[in-house]
Order: structure tokens, then C-alpha cells, then sequence
């Protein structure tokens, strides 16, 4: 009797939220600036998407000023990198018809 | 889910993206080896009479010039919105450790007498060969291993076979091999700043 699947992460599956995660599961920290260029959301539409991690405990902020300039840096939480991990496995699973 | 694949397509590039985003984006690459070779051909130029050049003052100048340029281009990175990875961090260490050692090991050879100077290029040239073995290796880019192997392959074959020859060889190796792949690198990164769309 094969497993019931598992819904995915609906916190991690708009494109958006999904882009940001994957940029944030193969580094340590990226700052707001790079997320909105790589995933080519505007301003206002990434921060939203970022907040809905955060206040999910996936990402965390920090917050600093570099040359009299406000950088927002985003990294994974251990949470964030579990779920997002356990997203990609069902992914996988789904793809290879094991979901 | 009909948009699995895709999905996992794009989560699989963004995270290689981001991760070759922390990697060398070749300027030191650039400004070493042009520096280096212009200090090879004048010092071959000096001990071969063609000109007038003092090696020892021509090798200050050139590693003064070649570290207060990795300063600046530090500077300015640390300033540029990136990301950071540890192998990026990984990176940045092994070759500023590659510098102090070929700076060390040139003062040596020049001034002191602990290395001798006809061992000079092979020393550098397989030292070159252990940084770009460990680039290749933290950044999965292949290529870069590869040319490790051919500073190592130089770099015994000077060390087995010394003489003046190797100055013009090890500039022509800088140019080839150091330049060469920090015009690339550079290009990429460059393409990789660009805005994208997922």
C-alpha cells in the first residue's frame, strides 16, 4: 500500500516564494537587491513574499547600513531549510511517481 | 502537478547560479597576471642586458602595486550587493594565501638566500596550480581544474629544468593561463548580474 501524498508547502509554492528559497538554500546570506534581481520581482512584491517566510520562521532578516545605505540581508532559518528540503524531496517524488 | 519538472529545473539553476554568484569574478585574476607578467618579462629583460631594470625594485613595485590593487578591488566588492557562501568565503582566503606565500617566497628568492632564485618560477608555478585546483573544486567549474593541471605540469618541468627561459615562459603562462580565464570568469559574472525572470 503506497504512502498517502503529502500536500505541498503552500508557504513555499508561488513562483516567487519558491525562487527566493532556492536562492537562500545555496548560500549563507543574499541581500534584497539580489533576491529582486534574480527572481525579477518588483520591490514592493518581493518584500511581501519575504515577509510571509519570515513570519513563517523560513527566513530571517538583518538589517545594516554600508555606505550610508539601508542593506536588507535574508537568510534560511534551520526551519526554512527543512521545509524547503522536504519541498524538493516531494518534488522529486512526484516527478519519479513515487508521490 | 503538471509544473513539477519545470519547478525543479528552475530551483536546480538558481541555486548553481547563486552559488558560481560567489565565486571569483576574475578582476584579481586580471590584474595579477597582467602584473606578474610584466614583471617577468622585465626582469628577463634586465638579466639578459636588453635594459637596465633591477629585478628587487621591479618586484616591490610589483607586488606593492598588485596588493594595493586587490585592497581597492576588495573594497570594493565588500561594498557591490551580492550574496554571500561559504565556499565563496573558502575562496577569497586560499588565494590571498596563495599571494602571501608567492610574495614571501619571491622576497626570499631576491633578496634573501633560503630560495634560490633559479627555482623561483616552478615554486610559483605550482603554487598557481594549488589555487586554481581549489577554485575549480569550490566552484564545480571544471576547467579550472584542468588548468591547475597545466600550472603543475610547467611548474615541474621549470623546477626539473631551470634557466632564464622560464621568466618568458612563466609571463606567457600568466597571460594564457591567469588572464585569460580571469577574462572569462569576469564576462560571466558580469552576465550573471544581469536581471532575470523566473
Amino acid at each position: 500500500m503506497s504512502r498517502p501524498r503529502e500536500p505541498l508547502d503552500e508557504l513555499i509554492h508561488p513562483r516567487i516564494r519558491l525562487a527566493a528559497m532556492s536562492i537562500l538554500a545555496a548560500v549563507e546570506e543574499a541581500e534584497f537587491t539580489y533576491l529582486r534581481e534574480r527572481t525579477g520581482a518588483t520591490d514592493g512584491n518581493l518584500g511581501s513574499h519575504l515577509r510571509k517566510l519570515e513570519e513563517a520562521g523560513y527566513v530571517e532578516a538583518a538589517k545594516s547600513f554600508e555606505a550610508r545605505k539601508p542593506v536588507t540581508r535574508y537568510r534560511l532559518t534551520r526551519q526554512g531549510r527543512d521545509a524547503f528540503r522536504r519541498y524538493v524531496d516531494q518534488l522529486e517524488r512526484l516527478i519519479s511517481g513515487g508521490g | 502537478m503538471p509544473h513539477a519538472h519545470e519547478d525543479l529545473a528552475a530551483i536546480r539553476r538558481l541555486m548553481e547560479e547563486s552559488q558560481a554568484a560567489a565565486a571569483d569574478d576574475g578582476r584579481h585574476f586580471l590584474l595579477w597576471g597582467t602584473l606578474t607578467a610584466l614583471g617577468l618579462l622585465g626582469t628577463y629583460a634586465g638579466l639578459t642586458g636588453a635594459a637596465a631594470i633591477d629585478p628587487r625594485w621591479l618586484w616591490g613595485a610589483v607586488l606593492a602595486l598588485g596588493w594595493c590593487g586587490s585592497f581597492w578591488l576588495g573594497l570594493r566588492g565588500a561594498r557591490t550587493p551580492r550574496v554571500r557562501t561559504l565556499g565563496g568565503r573558502l575562496l577569497a582566503v586560499i588565494w590571498i594565501g596563495c599571494g602571501v606565500t608567492l610574495s614571501l617566497i619571491a622576497a626570499a628568492g631576491l633578496l634573501g638566500g633560503a630560495v634560490p632564485p633559479q627555482a623561483l618560477s616552478g615554486l610559483v608555478s605550482v603554487v598557481i596550480g594549488g589555487a586554481f585546483l581549489a577554485s575549480g573544486a569550490l566552484t564545480g567549474q571544471r576547467w579550472l581544474r584542468m588548468i591547475a593541471v597545466v600550472w603543475w605540469v610547467a611548474g615541474g618541468g621549470m623546477l626539473f629544468v631551470p634557466g632564464l627561459y622560464t621568466l618568458p615562459l612563466l609571463a606567457v603562462m600568466a597571460l594564457a593561463f591567469q588572464v585569460a580565464p580571469g577574462v572569462v570568469l569576469y564576462r560571466r559574472s558580469r552576465r550573471r548580474s544581469l536581471p532575470q525572470t523566473v
